[in-house]
C-alpha cells in the first residue's frame, strides 16, 4: 500500500490512471476505474433464457435492470462456485451498463504509465486483444483488461466458438 | 460561441407550435371569417415564426413567412377577402414552412427552389384586384428609430428591424446618427448608442410600420411621420419584393426557367426514369419527415399546474422526511432519559413514538403514491394534439372524393401517455381515411337513402375505468357482412360461415390477408391494411372493437391502456422462476383433463377447450427451464390470444395478478425472442415479462414446419 501511495505521490507529474483490481482463480486482473460505476454484492440473479452460458441473467440495480456476465466462464476458466467474496463490478461501456461477476475485488490503485508494460504475446490464458497491458505493482503482475473489448458481444461469440473448438479437441 | 444546435431545437419546438396554431387557425377561419380575434391569432403566429427564424439567422424561412404575413395583414385590413384559394394557398405555405422547419430539425438542406410556385401564388393573391384600392397609395415616411440602450442584451439585432422595414417598402435613405456615442472611456460595449433616421417609401400606413417595431417598442423611441411625396412611378409591391434580392425580375425568372433539378436532368439524359426520380423524391421527403418526428419527440411540454402539483408533493415529502428524523431522535432521547428514571413511563413513550412512526410511515406511503401518479401524469398529453390534424385530413380527403363530410371532435382534453399518443396517430389516419373512402356515401346516395347530404365522422376520446377509448364513428353505409364472409371464404381465411357471430364476422376484416381494395371497397368495406391497424394497437396493449349497422354507420373503438409503462400482469411460476404474462393477451386459465390433451405429432400438442383445439406450448421448453410439472393435468394452461388465434401456454403454477412496471433489460442485454422486458417484484427480484405475440409466432413456425 505504501508503494502505491508513494507511486501516487511521485506519479503526479507523470501520466497515469486509477485501476480497480480483482481476482479470477487467484490471478489478478484490472479494469480502468473510469469504466467502473460501483461494486455490489452478488445475488438474486434472474436467468434470461436462450443467452450464452456466461450471461448469468439480469439483476435489479436500484430500480434499473442490468445484465450480468460471469467473467470466468466467459474466459473459459471453469468453476462457477459463487462464494462470500463473489461480487459484481458494475461497468459502463460502449453498449451500456453491465455487471461483471468476479471472485473478489482487491484494490483501487494508481498505476503510472511507465509501470505498465506491453501485452505479452504468449503465456496468458485469455485472448491477447482483450488485454490492454500488464501492470507491475511491487513484485505482483496485474493484467489490465479492456472493458469495451471484453464485453462487446461479437468478441464474446468468438470466445464461445473458440471454447467449443477447444472442448472438441480435448475430448 | 453561440450553441446553434440548442437554439435551433428551441426554435423548432416553438415554430412547430406556431405552425400548428397557424394551420388550426386557418381551418377555423375558413368557417368563421368574421372572427377578428382569430385572425389576429393567426397573424401573430406567422409574425412570431418570421421573427424567431430571422433572429437565429434562418433568413429564408423568415422571408418566406413574411409573404404569408403580408397576405394575412391585407386580410386583416380587409383589403383581401379570405376566399378558398387564399386559405388553400396559406395552408400550402404553412406546410412548406413545416417542411423547412423539419429540415432545420433534421439538419438537412431545404431546397428553396420548391417555394417558387407558392411565392408566385402568394404574389398573385397580393396583386388581386381588391388589394389595388386607394390604400395602396404609396407614401413616404420619415422614421426616427432610437432603440433603448439594452437592445443587444435582449438579443435583438437592430439590423433585423431595418431588414424588416425593407420588407414592407423601399428604404429611400438611411442615416445612422452617432451623436449619442460616448467617449471610448465611458462606453459600455454591450450598450447600443446608435439612432437611425430612415426614409421609407411604402404603401402601408403608419400603424403597420409601427408593427415592425413591435418587439423593440419597450424603452425605445420610435417616431413615424408621413412625408408628402409624389408616388407615381414607383413599382408595384410585388416587383419591389423581387428587387429585394438585388437582381431584376426578368433575371430572376429567366434564372428560374433555366434552372433544372438534378432529377430532371438525369431523367432527360435517360439515366433514370422520371418515375424513379419521383419515388426517390418521395423517399427523401419521408426521410425528412421521419427524422423530423424523431428530433421533435424528445422533448415534452408539461402543463404548469401538473409540475406545481408534483413540486408541492415533493415539498410534503421533505417535511415528512424531517418529521421522521425528529421522531427517531425524539424516540431515542426519551428512551435514554427515561431508562434512568421511570421505566414505565419510558416504555409508554416509546410505544407512543412507535405509533407516531407508523402514522408517519403511512403518510409517506401516501405521498410516495402521489408522487408516482403525478410523475406519470407528466407523460400524459391531451389527445387534442393529434386530433387537430385530422380536421385538415378530412377537409382535403373529402374534397378530393367529392363528398361533404364534417369532422366532429369531442373529448380532446382526454389525456394519453405520450408514447401511446405518438403511435396512435397513424392507425387513426387509417381509420378516418377508410371512413371517408368507403364508409360515407356520395351526397347523392345519401339523399336517396334519406340521410342528410352531409356526412359526419365523429372522433371522440374518453376515459372509462383504467383505459382510454378513442372512437371513430361514421354515419356511412356500414359493413356489409355478406360481402365480408364471401371475401374471407374466397381468400381462404375461413372455410364456412357456420356459427359465426356478427362480431366474429366483423373481426374478419382484421385478419391478415383480408386486403380487399378491389372487392369489398367498392361495395362497403374497409380492410386495406386493417390488420396493420390492429397490430399497431395491440403492440400498445390496446384492443379494437367494431360496431356496425347496415346503412346507419360504423364505429371503430380503440381501447388503450392509460400508460405504456404500467400494465396488469398475471404472475406464473415455471420451475423456480417467476414470469409475468400481460393480462391484455390472456383469455382464461385452466387445468385440462388428461383426456383433453392430445399430441398431433412429435412436435405439436393440442388441448381441447370446450370443443376447440388449441395448440399447447410448454413454456419450460420454450424458455429452456427445468420444470417439475411436465404433465398439463398437474400444471396450469394459460390461454392467450394473438391475431385472433388462441394459444395455450403451459406453466407450473398461477401465482396471481398484479400491476407491474415494464422495464427494459438494459441496453447491453441481447434481445431474446419471447421476452418483452422485465419488472421488479416486491422482494426486489427481477421477473421477466413474456412477449405473447413473439411466442405465438414461434408456435406458428413449429406448427408449420
Amino acid at each position: 500500500m505504501t508503494q502505491v501511495l508513494a507511486e501516487r505521490e511521485t506519479g503526479i507529474r507523470s501520466e497515469g490512471q486509477e485501476y480497480v483490481t480483482f481476482s479470477l482463480n487467484d490471478e489478478e486482473y484490472a479494469f480502468d476505474a473510469l469504466n467502473i460505476r460501483e461494486i455490489i454484492e452478488f445475488g438474486n440473479v434472474t436467468k434470461v433464457p436462450h443467452l450464452p452460458d456466461f450471461f448469468k441473467g439480469v439483476i435489479n440495480l436500484r430500480g434499473t435492470i442490468i445484465p450480468v456476465v460471469d467473467l470466468k466462464q466467459k474466459f473459459g476458466m471453469g468453476s462457477r462456485n459463487y462464494q462470500k467474496h463473489t461480487c459484481v463490478i458494475v461497468t459502463e461501456f460502449s453498449k451500456g451498463v453491465m455487471g461483471v461477476i468476479v471472485d473478489a475485488v482487491s484494490d483501487v490503485m494508481y498505476l503510472s504509465d511507465e509501470s505498465i508494460s506491453a501485452t505479452p504475446s504468449f503465456g496468458t490464458k485469455i485472448r491477447t486483444d482483450f488485454i490492454k497491458g500488464m501492470g507491475k505493482v511491487g513484485d505482483r503482475l496485474v493484467l489490465i483488461l479492456d472493458v469495451n473489448k471484453v464485453l462487446t458481444e461479437e468478441e464474446a461469440s468468438v470466445i464461445n466458438e473458440q471454447l467449443t473448438v477447444s472442448e472438441q479437441v480435448s475430448s | 460561441m453561440v450553441d446553434f444546435k440548442k437554439l435551433y431545437s428551441i426554435f423548432v419546438d416553438e415554430a412547430m407550435e406556431r405552425i400548428a396554431e397557424l394551420e388550426d387557425g386557418l381551418l377555423q377561419f375558413e368557417k368563421s371569417s368574421e372572427d377578428k380575434e382569430l385572425l389576429n391569432t393567426i397573424f401573430r403566429a406567422a409574425h412570431t415564426i418570421k421573427g424567431s427564424s430571422g433572429s437565429i439567422g434562418l433568413k429564408d424561412i423568415s422571408a418566406f413567412t413574411h409573404h404569408m404575413e403580408e397576405i394575412l395583414d391585407m386580410v386583416r385590413q380587409e383589403k383581401l377577402s379570405p376566399d378558398k384559394e387564399l386559405i388553400n394557398t396559406l395552408l400550402d405555405a404553412t406546410d412548406m414552412i413545416k417542411e423547412m422547419v423539419g429540415c432545420v430539425a433534421s439538419e438537412t438542406v431545404f431546397d428553396f427552389g420548391r417555394c417558387e410556385g407558392l411565392l408566385k401564388r402568394m404574389e398573385e393573391i397580393k396583386k388581386s384586384p381588391e388589394s389595388g384600392g386607394k390604400s395602396q397609395e404609396i407614401k413616404t415616411f420619415k422614421i426616427i428609430f432610437a432603440p433603448s440602450h439594452d437592445l443587444f442584451k435582449r438579443g435583438i439585432d437592430p439590423a433585423m428591424i431595418i431588414d424588416d422595414l425593407r420588407g414592407i417598402g423601399e428604404i429611400v435613405s438611411i442615416k445612422c446618427l452617432t451623436e449619442a456615442v460616448p467617449a471610448l472611456s465611458d462606453m459600455n460595449p454591450e450598450n447600443l448608442y446608435l439612432r437611425w433616421d430612415i426614409q421609407l417609401r411604402t404603401d402601408k400606413d403608419a400603424s403597420e410600420i409601427k408593427n415592425v417595431f413591435e418587439f423593440v417598442e419597450e424603452g425605445s423611441e420610435i417616431k413615424i411621420f408621413p412625408v408628402s411625396t409624389t408616388g407615381k412611378d414607383v413599382p408595384f409591391i410585388g416587383k419591389m419584393l423581387i428587387d429585394e434580392g438585388v437582381v431584376k425580375a426578368e433575371d430572376v425568372e429567366d434564372a428560374l426557367k433555366s434552372q433544372k433539378r438534378l432529377g430532371e436532368i438525369l431523367a432527360e439524359q435517360g439515366k433514370v426514369s422520371p418515375v424513379n426520380v419521383e419515388k426517390a423524391l418521395e423517399k427523401q421527403r419521408n426521410i425528412k419527415m421521419d427524422s423530423f418526428k424523431k428530433s421533435v419527440s424528445s422533448t415534452i411540454r408539461v402543463d404548469l399546474g401538473k409540475l406545481d402539483h408534483l413540486i408541492n408533493i415533493v415539498g410534503e415529502m421533505v417535511i415528512i422526511h424531517s418529521m421522521f428524523q425528529q421522531a427517531i431522535q425524539g424516540g431515542n432521547w426519551l428512551s435514554v432519559t427515561d431508562n434512568g428514571g421511570n421505566g414505565k413511563n419510558g416504555s409508554l413513550m416509546t410505544h407512543n413514538s412507535a405509533q407516531n412512526m407508523e402514522a408517519l410511515f403511512s403518510q409517506l406511503q401516501r405521498i410516495g403514491k402521489d408522487i408516482q401518479e403525478s410523475a406519470m401524469s407528466l407523460r400524459m398529453l391531451p389527445v387534442g394534439e393529434i386530433f387537430q390534424r385530422f380536421i385538415r385530413l378530412v377537409r382535403e380527403l373529402s374534397a378530393s372524393k367529392n363528398k361533404d363530410i364534417e369532422l366532429i371532435i369531442t373529448g380532446e382534453d382526454t389525456e394519453l401517455d405520450k408514447g401511446v399518443l405518438e403511435k396512435i396517430a397513424d392507425p387513426l389516419v387509417h381509420l378516418i381515411r377508410n371512413s371517408i373512402d368507403h364508409g360515407i356515401e356520395t351526397p347523392q346516395e345519401r339523399l336517396n337513402k334519406g340521410k342528410p347530404e352531409k356526412g359526419t365522422i365523429h372522433l371522440s376520446a374518453y376515459q372509462m375505468g383504467d383505459a382510454v377509448y378513442i372512437d371513430v364513428e361514421d354515419d356511412g353505409r356500414g359493413l356489409n357482412k355478406e360481402k365480408i364472409v364471401q371475401n374471407a371464404m374466397s381468400k381462404g381465411i375461413i372455410t364456412n360461415d357456420q356459427g359465426l357471430t356478427d362480431e366474429q364476422i366483423c373481426n374478419l376484416i382484421f385478419m391478415p390477408g383480408f386486403s380487399t381494395a378491389d372487392t369489398v371497397t367498392d361495395v362497403s368495406g374497409r380492410g386495406v391494411g386493417m390488420d396493420v391497424v390492429k397490430k399497431n394497437i395491440e403492440s400498445l396493449n390496446g384492443k379494437v372493437y367494431i360496431r356496425t349497422r347496415q346503412d346507419t354507420g360504423t364505429t371503430i373503438s380503440i381501447k388503450l391502456p392509460l400508460t405504456l409503462a404500467i400494465i396488469d400482469g398475471l404472475t406464473v411460476l415455471i420451475g423456480e422462476e417467476i414470469f409475468v404474462i400481460p393480462i391484455t393477451s390472456v383469455v382464461e386459465s385452466l387445468r385440462p383433463n388428461r383426456m383433453e390433451v392430445k399430441s398431433l405429432n412429435e412436435k405439436v400438442e393440442v388441448i381441447n377447450v370446450r370443443g376447440e383445439y388449441i395448440p399447447l406450448m410448454r413454456l419450460y421448453e420454450i424458455l429452456g427451464i427445468t420444470s417439475w410439472k411436465k404433465d398439463p393435468w398437474d400444471a396450469i394452461v394459460i390461454v392467450t390470444m394473438h391475431e385472433g388465434r388462441k394459444y395455450g401456454l403451459l406453466a407450473d403454477e398461477l401465482l396471481g395478478e398484479q400491476q407491474i412496471v415494464i422495464k427494459n433489460l438494459g441496453t447491453a442485454t441481447p434481445k431474446v425472442r419471447g421476452i418483452a422486458g422485465g419488472t421488479i417484484l416486491g422482494d426486489g427480484r427481477v421477473a421477466l415479462v413474456l412477449d405473447v405475440p413473439g411466442i405465438a409466432e414461434m408456435v406458428k413456425k413449429q406448427v408449420t414446419t
